[in-house]
């Protein structure tokens, strides 16, 4: 196959493979929210904590869990300390912490190249502080939401769980969702609202709101053809910093659609065995919350039904050969990664479309995608993805089980706010990429 | 959990030879048609296949097929069962009577056994119903009527002359229909009593030995926990058996009603409790795993049980509402046009223990008035109404927890807190007070470092004192409680239902095309106000209690529950005295000493059943087939 | 246990009659020290360069195995596992069949990824040890072939009540990771496997 006609004006060249890897798969590396360093789940039941400052190993979490460690979730906006949750095959969630300044220390020991693993203490480590179980088996996905008031758990038990920490260790079970009639692969929060979303062996995605005290489904995305194995939702204000950022010039119909998206809010990224990657937008409500707020009404009409509608934006090009475990959305650049069983890591991004006013396309064919579900929303085809870059054999022969956006730490930093994309992978390697314009 | 067993996904659940590893051949044959599934192929190829051998053990043990076990289990106590046993069975209204040759409804048969499961052929059967007020609430919301003219309806489809009397191979029919509120009274004064007791210093700890958690003849620990709701058990043997010593022994009122039906007439009547029927409606599906559980059969309390005799389940049927109108539509019958006035008391058959027969049928109904005593029967705060009658001038203070379902009771007299109690419902909030009270090892991670800074248990026990301080915690599976459980009308069904039975929205109502969580709790609401409606048809019913307020904080001491002197024996209309005296009655007609006749016993269930005699590859078979593909 | 079994009298081929390559198989079991079956599944590959030494997307000439192995040789490699519930391989039973094993080759000249496609037949339309079969066979070929073989193992269509699950199943990696961890699934398919050389 001649490389993609979209032209990979970017490639994706190796800065490093962290260092030692681990000798069996790794499932999922997690960036920390503040620091410069990366926790991966292993499946040989430890959690390896590494800096993407030097790549090397800082930590090795081990003991606890009784099976695989399938993944891990830093909490947001804590003080002082870093706390990780881990969720693994046992069934259960461990909650672990590290005294921060203590990884202060080592970042500085480390940069002054005089770190040596071997002298680390025991309060220099993670120590383990709680376990939450009640899943019946094994945990496939946890995330904190943003706020850090809430842990979202999925498992095979076709549930999703989410827990709220009252005070340090005390977590109390706020919501126990049985929606799906599968296997629950992902779990993810809205960057901005507490909105949940989960994805499923029973190919669909799910959303969840509070509604007075409980926890109830709001949404159900059905789309996929099968099993979905990741769902990501798009950053917050995102449209100021990708391809919406030059404002200047826009025709009002562009104009128009950016408005749309900013009313809809950030968009939902899913991918799936059906080795596709699905873009999913919000209709955005007749006097909903946002416009009123903008608009300084008081919204003193409680949504008669907070259900949500949520409609296929797009489907990103489909350059996956097999199912596509992983995705991330750069919330610096809104460009999307995705990787799986095929090996590769696909980078895409989003930009305007060449369209003529009545739909019609430069080259003339018409495009009817999803007219019937924009219905109040005009044209939402005057975007395109296109990939940017596509890398054959990331981890040699293996599978990549997950893929990240993350901060650049090292000395070769080119920008304040260069980003590398960290793979992890089958051959228990966690490799960092950047992005070379050609 | 209770929500996952809905008759309707029955066929979605049961697979058989993939989803349950007790082969399914051996389920009865003639049986088969209780349940529509394709069975598998071999079974009609197979030599004739032996009795039924599934047991609730069997079935719960292997944990990754217990809901297509249970499902198989449910699906044998159905409408169509209940179809099936009323066809082949002619009613004996007054078989205590027949000894004496003057009852003609003893007719000759000829005892032919046509093989399924022991039944003979056309055996006379004496049928009894109970009925939950749940269930009553639910169609009285459906129909838009009172709880009470449902009950009405009810009996008139059981044992009326325009209900089920009227058509089958026999013309057969239930003899009585019970108000399982009467039952409960004897519950709520058990449980007191069993509260009280267990909590007294007298009681000093009696040391459990190994194995007995749970057992009929030892004291529950504080704090003890609620065990009527069948879910919240079948959870709690299944998962967290260190729960089991602090489960109340008490029977619930369905499990009671028919110990004291069939013990009082298998034992003073000499009519065996292989011939009376037992039919339960219920608000919910797990009601009928509680029907099937070993504990509650006749080998439990028949004297002289021997091993040889085939123990009978003291109920032998659970239908839901929801079944109850199916019941009724198989047989033709509009139940909207049933009379909604009860059944002329000259045509009624008195129960031949006069005493019971006053117990089981009083003159005035019971009632649900009061909404701060929840919607599950109320245990909780009769126990609580209980030490108010012990302590004047206290008072009761109710504060709600993080939602609706969390709800903490104090007793409280000028500073000082007496006792606490607490309601949790629903699944998510049952999991918070599991894990306070886990012991603290169970909750950490073997061979994790764990902070010097943090006190070994102290994880997840921060705030585990306040529960284990509950002398009563009322634990139901259901968000909302028992008004909300699996088998009542859901709001989805509403429509279809009146539409079945030709009945228009009625005042107030929209049609919402697609009812959400919204609706859904409005329905709720409207089951709820059923539940607790003093109003009604029948406006001479007793006032048996003040009205309980809702909301507000704090709920002085009733003044209309008698005396309020230490021990007072009235306690929410309900006399203690009375209820022991029938109890004593109860067991000198029987026989059986009352803690047979009130507790059961838990056990808990291993997730690997019959180890011994189970090869590696039936337990694999069993991981690998499971509900939703296994491993 | 007899009168548990799914299917008791399967229909057996006799073994001179089924399809087989009498000469060395090319490829051997991985020796990377392990003891048990789970250590055979971590890929270590450790001699393998490092992928960023050489040109990303070559095709290189350590490849040229990549014909060496056929649908025989695969065949070869699972019709001699054990059934879980009979004495017998899976050859025998014809749970496995030559004309039901495909090789794909990779999909694109950047890309080293060839797919084995299996089809199994299972004895009954009901087996309930079908996904325990199926499991059996894509261990036993993640384990003997290289790691750029995706293995894909299927039930044939129509021949098991519930083939779209069991596939569905069969094919989701990381239930079948933990599946792998769960010790008495082990123990049999470990049974399943002691018969393969």
């Amino acid at each position: 196959m001649p490389p993609p006609q979209n032209a990979s004006v970017i490639t994706i060249q190796p800065l490093a493979t962290l260092s030692p890897p681990c000798s069996s798969r790794t499932w999922q590396s997690t960036p920390h929210p503040t620091l410069p360093v990366i926790a991966t789940a292993c499946s040989d039941r430890t959690v390896r904590v590494y800096s993407l400052t030097s790549f090397t190993l800082l930590h090795s979490i081990t003991g606890g869990h009784k099976r695989s460690i399938r993944a891990v979730s830093w909490k947001p906006g804590v003080k002082g300390q870093s706390v990780l949750a881990t969720g693994s095959f046992d069934a259960s969630a461990g909650i672990w912490r590290r005294d921060e300044r203590g990884l202060a220390e080592d970042t500085q020991r480390e940069r002054a190249g005089d770190w040596d693993g071997d002298e680390e203490g025991e309060d220099d480590d993670y120590q383990f502080s709680c376990i939450l179980d009640g899943h019946e088996s094994e945990i496939k996905s946890l995330s904190w939401s943003p706020s850090g008031q809430y842990l979202a758990t999925c498992s095979r038990d076709k549930s999703v769980w989410i827990w709220e920490e009252l005070e340090d260790d005390n977590f109390e079970t706020i919501a126990v969702l049985q929606e799906h009639e599968g296997d629950v692969k992902c779990v993810a929060w809205h960057p901005e609202e507490d909105l949940l979303a989960s994805a499923s062996y029973d190919d669909t995605v799910r959303l969840y709101k509070e509604d007075a005290d409980d926890w109830v489904q709001v949404a159900m995305i059905d789309g996929h053809k099968k099993t979905v194995w990741w769902v990501e939702f798009e950053g917050s204000e995102m449209s100021a910093r990708d391809f919406r950022a030059h404002r200047e010039g826009l025709s009002e119909q562009r104009a128009h659609h950016v408005e749309q998206l900013e009313r809809s809010g950030p968009r939902l990224a899913t991918s799936s065995d059906d080795c596709s990657v699905r873009i999913w937008r919000r209709k955005p409500r007749e006097g909903s919350a946002q416009t009123s707020s903008r608009l300084g009404m008081p919204n003193i009409i409680r949504s008669v039904a907070i259900d949500e509608e949520w409609f296929q934006e797009t489907i990103l090009p489909q350059q996956h050969e097999r199912a596509i475990y992983s995705l991330s959305w750069s919330r610096r650049s809104g460009m999307i990664a995705s990787a799986g069983s095929d090996g590769k890591i696909l980078v895409y991004k989003e930009r305007w479309k060449n369209v003529m006013p009545n739909g019609v396309k430069a080259d003339g064919t018409v495009d009817h995608s999803d007219s019937d579900a924009m219905e109040g929303v005009e044209n939402a085809s005057l975007t395109e993805w296109v990939v940017v870059a596509e890398l054959f054999s990331a981890h040699d022969v293996f599978e990549i089980n997950h893929v990240c956006w993350a901060k650049r730490s090292d000395k070769g930093r080119r920008s304040e706010d260069e980003e590398v994309i960290v793979s992890t992978g089958d051959d228990g390697e966690v490799k960092v990429w950047v992005l070379e314009e050609r | 959990m209770s929500a996952i067993l809905s008759a309707d996904d029955l066929n979605d659940f049961i697979s058989p030879g993939v989803a349950c590893i007790k082969p399914i051949e051996t389920l009865p044959e003639d049986k088969s048609n209780a349940y529509e599934v394709t069975t598998e192929d071999k079974v009609a190829a197979s030599q004739p296949p032996p009795p039924a051998q599934i047991s609730l053990t069997d079935c719960l043990a292997c944990s990754g097929c217990v809901t297509s076990a249970e499902a198989v289990l449910v699906s044998l106590q159905s409408h169509t069962e209940v179809l099936t046993t009323l066809d082949t069975h002619r009613s004996l209204h007054t078989p205590w009577l027949a000894h004496s040759g003057t009852n003609g409804t003893k007719h000759a048969c000829n005892g032919t056994h046509n093989g399924a499961n022991g039944h003979h052929c056309g055996e006379g059967k004496l049928f009894v119903a109970s009925v939950s007020p749940h269930t009553r609430a639910s169609l009285a919301a459906v129909f838009s009527i009172s709880e009470a003219e449902a009950g009405n309806m009810i009996a008139q489809l059981l044992s009326g002359p325009l209900g089920l009397k009227n058509g089958g191979a026999h013309g057969s029919d239930f003899t009585w229909v019970i108000d399982t509120n009467v039952v409960r009274e004897a519950c709520l004064v058990a449980a007191a009593n069993e509260v009280v007791t267990a909590l007294s210093p007298e009681a000093s700890s009696t040391p459990l030995t190994a194995g007995s958690e749970g057992a009929i003849d030892t004291t529950p620990k504080k704090p003890i926990l609620t065990s009527a709701c069948p879910g919240w058990i079948c959870y709690a043997e299944k998962t967290h058996p260190f729960l089991l010593p602090h489960l109340s022994r008490l029977k619930s009122p369905q499990a009671l009603t028919g110990t004291l039906i069939k013990s009082v007439l298998s034992q003073r009547y000499n009519i065996p409790p292989s011939q009376i029927w037992h039919l339960a409606i219920m608000p919910c599906f797990d009601k009928k795993l509680e029907a099937s559980r070993s504990e509650l059969t006749s080998a439990a309390w028949l004297p002289h049980h021997s091993s040889s005799q085939d123990p009978v389940r003291d109920v032998d049927c659970v239908i839901t509402a929801r079944e109850l109108l199916h019941l009724a539509a198989a047989r033709n019958i509009a139940f909207s046009s049933l009379p909604r006035t009860p059944l002329p008391s000259s045509q009624r058959t008195p129960f031949p223990d006069p005493k019971i027969d006053a117990f089981l049928f009083p003159p005035t109904r019971r009632k649900n008035k009061d909404p701060i005593a929840g919607s599950s029967g109320g245990y909780l705060y009769h126990i609580l109404q209980t030490y108010q009658a012990q302590h004047p001038g206290s008072s009761i203070s109710v504060s709600r927890g993080r939602n609706a379902d969390v709800v903490e009771y104090s007793l409280v007299r000028n500073s000082e807190t007496i006792v606490k109690m607490a309601r949790f419902y629903g699944f998510r909030n049952i999991q918070n007070l599991v894990r306070r009270l886990k012991p603290a090892k169970i909750s950490k991670m073997p061979g994790a470092r764990v902070g010097r800074s943090r006190k070994p248990g102290a994880n997840g026990a921060a705030g585990g004192e306040g529960v284990k301080e509950y002398a009563y915690v009322e634990v139901m599976a259901c968000p909302g409680g028992c008004t909300n459980g699996g088998g009542q009308v859901k709001v989805t069904e509403v429509e279809e239902v009146r539409a079945a039975e030709g009945i228009k929205a009625v005042n107030g109502d929209v049609v919402v095309a697609r009812p959400g969580p919204k609706e859904q709790k409005e329905w709720l609401g409207r089951v709820d106000e059923a539940y607790f409606s003093g109003s009604g048809s029948d406006s001479e019913e007793e006032k048996v209690d003040r009205d309980g307020d809702w909301g507000m904080k704090d709920v002085d001491a009733p003044t209309t529950n008698g005396s309020s002197v230490p021990g007072a024996d009235v306690v929410s209309g309900i006399s203690r005295t009375h209820i022991w005296n029938l109890l004593s009655h109860w067991s000198d007609t029987t026989g059986v000493e009352i803690p047979k006749l009130l507790y059961t016993s838990y056990r808990k269930v291993e997730s690997d059943v019959g180890k011994k005699k189970q090869s590696d590859v039936e337990r694999v078979a069993g991981l690998a087939s499971s509900l939703g593909g296994g491993w | 246990m007899e009168p548990d079994k799914d299917n008791a009298n399967p229909t057996i081929l006799n073994a001179s009659d089924l399809p087989s390559r009498r000469r060395e198989s090319s490829v051997k079991q991985r020796e990377d020290g392990g003891t048990g079956l789970f250590d055979h599944l971590i890929p270590h590959y450790n001699y393998l360069s490092d992928p960023f030494e050489r040109p990303v997307s070559a095709s290189d000439s350590d490849d040229d195995s990549v014909e060496d192995i056929d649908e025989q040789e695969i065949y070869d490699l699972i019709s001699s596992i054990s059934d879980p519930e009979h004495p017998l391989s899976l050859g025998s039973l014809a749970v496995v069949n030559l004309p039901d094993i495909r090789i794909l080759p990779p999909s694109s000249p950047h890309s080293t990824i060839s797919t084995v496609v299996v089809e199994i037949t299972p004895t009954i339309t009901h087996c309930s040890l079908a996904t325990v079969i199926g499991l059996g066979v894509r261990v036993r070929l993640e384990q003997a072939l290289p790691p750029r073989f995706r293995v894909d193992v299927r039930i044939k269509k129509g021949t098991h009540s519930t083939d779209e699950a069991v596939n569905k199943q069969l094919g989701d990696k990381e239930r079948v990771a933990a599946a792998l961890e769960n010790g008495t699934l082990m123990g049999v398919l470990r049974k399943m496997l002691s018969t393969c050389e």
